[in-house]
């Protein structure tokens, strides 16, 4: 999952401004494969240990001297409309730790912030069973 | 499909069936306590056929009655059966030994723990 130029980004209590992107990546970090005796390919295969990383990209300026600590944890929230209409608006949720924060600087690009985190399922959702990340239709 | 004993204990996912060694047993005289640095044939050994897979249910409990099905095979003493593997090859008089889980029970699209099933044609 892929948002460009989120209209707006939090952190708990913090609003992360100018982001340019906000990115979903799953990972699979165990995963099962198992042959049978009647031939030469898997006949099965599952995902039963993922993670779901959150990369976001924040141009900073001057005021770039707050940056996220390593090992908060909160509520990462993200609004979204298509092609940055004022048409029907998307709001993503998801209970986040930073686990990295990074800093590039260029001439072309200017500043820029990549913070890092892991979406975690709460633990009374069914301990990890639920999806971390969740995206529902909000009004604009 | 396999099964043991006339019930299909392993088709929940898949799993392999391999026999181990086979041949006369020998020991070594020092230990028999007769004379010379060599070694005596004994008998033949006894024929162990092992299963290594993983169940697999949709469910917790699913995946928990297949597992109950296969401990319910476990009794003591053991009564022989017939063993079938995937590829129709069957062997006799095997007794169910031993049922080993690996060391978690697996969530991701389905529930599933691997294992390792061990028959035994006792001589």
């Amino acid at each position: 999952m892929l948002l460009l130029n989120p209209r707006m980004v939090r952190f708990g209590g913090e609003v992360w401004t100018d982001v340019t992107v906000l990115a979903i990546d799953r990972v699979g970090t165990r995963v099962i494969a198992e042959w049978g005796d009647q031939g030469p390919h898997p006949v099965f295969a599952d995902v039963p240990e993922r993670k779901t990383v959150v990369r976001i990209v924040q141009e900073v300026g001057a005021g770039g001297l707050r940056a996220p600590a390593l090992g908060d944890e909160q509520e990462l929230t993200a609004r979204t409309t298509p092609a940055g209409s004022d048409g029907e608006a998307y709001e993503l949720r998801a209970r986040c730790v930073v686990t990295g924060v990074a800093h590039e600087l260029s001439v072309r690009r200017g500043a820029l912030r990549t913070i890092e985190l892991i979406a975690v399922s709460a633990a009374g959702g069914g301990g990890g069973g639920t999806d971390p990340v969740s995206v529902v239709r909000v009004n604009p | 499909m396999s099964s043991y004993k006339g019930v299909d204990l392993f088709g929940s996912g898949p799993h392999r069936f391999a026999v181990g060694p086979r041949g006369e047993r020998v020991v070594p005289n020092y230990v028999l306590g007769a004379p010379g640095s060599g070694s005596t044939p004994t008998g033949p050994i006894e024929v162990d056929v092992v299963v290594r897979g993983r169940l697999t249910g949709s469910t917790l409990s699913q995946l928990w009655s297949r597992r109950d099905a296969i401990a319910v095979q476990l009794t003591s003493p053991p009564v022989a059966g017939t063993l079938i593997d995937e590829g129709g090859r069957s062997w006799a008089d095997m007794s169910f030994i031993g049922f080993e889980e690996g060391d978690r029970v697996e969530r991701g699209r389905v529930w599933s723990v691997a294992y390792r099933a061990v028959f035994r044609g006792f001589i």
